[in-house]
């Protein structure tokens, strides 16, 4: 997956400008990195086993090694170990003597700096490769007069080394093996633009059925088949479309698959992988997090619809719940969650946070509910037992309900406390404020009578007459309703 | 210590304790334990150790490369399942843990170490301390040990159920239980062996004397602003001061010498939930808090004498965005 996602920064993200506009290090870097070829084991393998040069140039392996150590670029390796075989006795004076040039050519090859001109650089190298042309001609010559198994595994290396694609195929195993040895070798300077068109030529090369799913993958990248490449993706690893989906249309090459995809691909893998999160119980929040980023109107119905479906067993879950929501803007979805809370709380018998949260979603019905059923059980037992249950609710609501309860309990507090006057006055707010429901005015006005009873003056004319026009009216709506 | 350490379990920690430390079997026996605590899909209880930074060899001589230097942080020693997500975990000895769970039980577990080096960690008992009216179970939020010396300390335990319930630790059945609030309590402390702090999700801190539990002693609020308290904790030595967590990021300091009069400083320390707060137990002039904002912070409420001013300072990790559920000091 790795490779995948350094070879995409490669081929699109990597910007410079000038010599170094060129993919071919970053490219042989990649290779190099992520498919490591010819393995160092195998290196100290043949030359441990090969005490002197002589038996080093009849190592059977050593050959095949050094051309693969051409083919990936090793220059420096290759002329080492040239340089090691070279003094062989074994080998004829002409492979002797082109083993030791070819290892100074090969330590000569030009590399690109950043300060220098694309210009400048192409003519020294190509004074480089024309020196092994003729170096090639040379060998080439010398092995039509007589048969050398040295001198044509060198005169391979050669050819490995200036370009020459029938060679290099045959060297290399893989496709990425080859495209970079062409690239290295026949157009040291080649853009992005480029890779295409040789990766096609190269991919003609190998059996398509063999590829693996990296493979392939990597092959849609490399000839800018993005469609294709972020299915691929997707079949690797679900974590892998999505993020790369992210950066294409972050750098803007998304738009060619949207003419391809029937949906958003960019949203669809993000929520792919959102889903996928979600499944883990502990991953919900990361899983929200990925809709929530996603900034669609589609993913936000759809994490709205998850949000309020996710269990809510503890409190903090809820707050967190509720965080998600504030974050991301899903206000239907916050008003459900303070709805359902509500609800889970006045069925456990938590009267005052069900009342704190009905408050927050305005649902006034339910809200008037709870308050009946405090009113009952108040009436119930006798004992106002509810205030600390009102205190708690937010001071701020504005319900009448609550409001009716507040001043009730505050008017029980007056009458404990002996001050009757206060509790009268009291009293007569709820009755003329008609805050209180219907169905408790006429034990309001039962509360009355010790005051109007009582010996202090609690009441004055106009107050009595607020009393009386009460009592009217509740026995008139017996009597309407007889 | 300025370096955050980061290291994966692949679960989600939602409680954590260092035990204090225990005296060893052998000089160079001086390994710190912890107990973490987990939720969701796997619910465990873990004791783990890590080395002590105390006893480690100074960076001076530390010539060699970044490979060698660097040590595993902490190693798994022990581990036991846990009925319910791990809510909160209170270690009153180094060979006792506490745990609250979100069935409403609070759990005492043993931890056994033996002479070749092995430890584990057991179940003794475990009692439920928290249920609703209609008999469903509710979280309990959280836990905190009586600070005294005596061997009958009593744990402390709050829950969404509004109730306080005390219990001997080693007798967990002489439980008794208290409902004090209509709210979720979040958060339990004890300034004073005979005094327990709780703050409720209404903005509330209520004092209580153990002696006489089921009353109120007082209340104090912030008229002013409605706050949620997430969690409280009280300040080592000062037992009239107490610092709580609220809901959208400040973290508040109160002095409640005069009840009546409490007052309090609010620090506007967070952007999210503070989940917990604690004061640092060697430097009180500092609160820690964590907070789900993904960070740390370390707020420092009064001047100190050598050049440190007050502010707040931020840790967190750069990759990490998800919160921060709880820390120990």
């Amino acid at each position: 997956m790795h490779a995948v996602w350094h070879l995409l920064e490669i081929v699109y993200v990597t910007t410079n400008s000038g010599l170094s506009a060129s993919v071919v290090p970053y490219y042989m870097e990649w290779l190099n990195f992520n498919f490591p070829a010819p393995a160092a084991a195998d290196g100290e393998r043949i030359i441990g086993s090969s005490p002197d040069s002589n038996a080093l140039a009849q190592n059977p392996d050593v050959w095949p090694y050094v051309q693969k150590l051409a083919l990936r670029g090793h220059v420096t390796t290759v002329a080492n170990m040239l340089e090691r075989i070279a003094p062989a006795q074994v080998l004829s004076a002409a492979a002797s003597r082109w083993a030791r040039e070819l290892a100074q050519t090969a330590r000569d090859m030009p590399l690109a700096s950043s300060d220098e001109t694309s210009g400048s650089f192409n003519a020294r190298w190509r004074r480089w490769n024309s020196g092994l042309q003729s170096m090639a001609t040379n060998i080439g010559s010398m092995l039509d007069k007589a048969d050398d198994d040295a001198l044509s595994a060198l005169a391979m290396v050669v050819d490995v080394m200036r370009g020459d694609a029938d060679s290099i195929s045959r060297v290399g195993d893989t496709w990425q093996d080859v495209l970079g040895a062409v690239l290295l070798y026949s157009e040291p300077t080649a853009q992005t633009e480029r890779l295409p068109a040789l990766a096609q030529l190269v991919l003609e090369q190998f059996e398509s059925d063999d590829f693996t799913l990296v493979d392939r993958t990597l092959a849609a990248l490399v000839r800018h088949e993005l469609p294709e490449f972020l299915v691929y993706c997707n079949q690797i690893d679900a974590w892998l479309s999505a993020h790369v989906s992210d950066l294409m249309q972050h750098i803007g090459i998304l738009d060619s698959c949207r003419r391809v995809f029937k949906v958003e691909p960019r949203e669809h893998y993000l929520v792919f992988l959102g889903e996928r999160y979600l499944t883990h119980e502990g991953l919900w929040r990361v899983a929200m997090d990925y809709f929530g980023l996603c900034r669609t109107r589609v993913s936000q119905n759809i994490m709205g619809e998850y949000i309020v479906r996710m269990p809510l067993e503890s409190d903090r879950k809820a707050q967190q719940v509720l965080r998600v929501c504030e974050r991301y803007k899903l206000t239907e979805a916050m008003e459900r969650v303070h709805r359902q809370l509500g609800r889970q709380k006045w069925q456990r018998g938590r009267l005052g946070a069900a009342i704190a949260h009905f408050v927050r979603v305005n649902d006034s019905s339910a809200v008037g509910q709870i308050c009946d059923q405090l009113w009952a059980e108040y009436l119930a037992s006798g004992q106002l037992t509810y205030g600390p249950i009102i205190d708690s609710v937010l001071a701020t609501s504005a319900h009448d309900r609550v409001r009716f309860l507040t001043v009730y309990r505050d008017f029980h507090e007056c009458y404990k406390g002996g001050e009757f006057k206060r509790a009268g006055k009291l009293l007569l707010s709820i009755l003329v404020g008609e805050i209180a429901p219907s169905h408790a005015v006429p034990d309001l006005l039962v509360d009355s009578i010790p005051l109007l009873e009582g010996d202090a003056l609690v009441f004055g004319a106009d107050d009595t007459l607020e009393l009386m026009r009460c009592a009217e009216s509740v026995a008139q709506s017996l009597v309407d309703s007889d | 210590m300025n370096s955050l350490q980061v290291q994966p379990v692949a679960r989600k920690i939602t409680g954590i304790r260092w035990l204090p430390p225990r005296a060893g079997n052998a000089y160079t026996d001086t390994d710190l334990y912890f107990v973490s605590g987990s939720s969701a899909k796997h619910k465990e209880l873990v004791l783990w150790t890590t080395a002590n930074p105390d006893f480690q060899p100074t960076d001076d001589d530390k010539d060699n490369d970044d490979a060698e230097s660097s040590s595993p942080l902490a190693t798994l020693v022990a581990k036991v399942k846990h009925d319910g997500d791990v809510h909160d975990i209170a270690a009153p000895a180094s060979d006792i843990v506490a745990t609250a769970s979100s069935f409403g039980m609070i759990s005492i577990y043993n931890i056994g170490h033996t002479d070749n080096g092995d430890s584990s960690l057991s179940l003794r008992e475990a009692v439920t301390a928290h249920k609703f009216a209609n008999g469903e179970p509710a979280v309990a939020t959280s836990l905190s040990v009586q600070p005294t010396n005596s061997a009958d300390a009593e744990i402390a335990s709050c829950g969404e159920d509004g109730r306080i319930s005390y219990a001997p630790i080693l007798r967990l059945d002489a439980l008794q239980r208290h409902e004090v609030d209509s709210t979720v309590i979040t958060g339990v402390c004890w300034p004073m062996p005979t005094q327990l702090a709780i703050a409720t999700r209404a903005g509330q801190v209520k004092l209580f004397d153990r002696r006489a539990p089921a009353e109120v002693q007082a209340v104090f609020v912030d008229p002013s602003n409605t706050y949620e308290f997430e969690c409280i904790a009280a300040h080592p030595s000062q037992s009239f001061r107490l610092a709580t967590g609220t809901d959208t990021g400040a973290v508040l300091l109160w002095d409640i010498r005069n009840p009546k009069k409490p007052t309090m400083e609010a620090f506007n320390v967070h952007e999210s939930n503070v989940w917990s707060v604690g004061f640092h137990p060697s430097d009180a002039a500092k609160i820690v808090s964590c907070s789900e904002d993904a960070s740390l912070a370390v707020t420092q409420w009064v001047s100190d004498s050598d050049r440190q001013s007050r502010g707040v300072r931020h840790l967190s990790g750069f990759f990490n965005t998800l919160s921060v559920n709880c820390f120990d000091v």
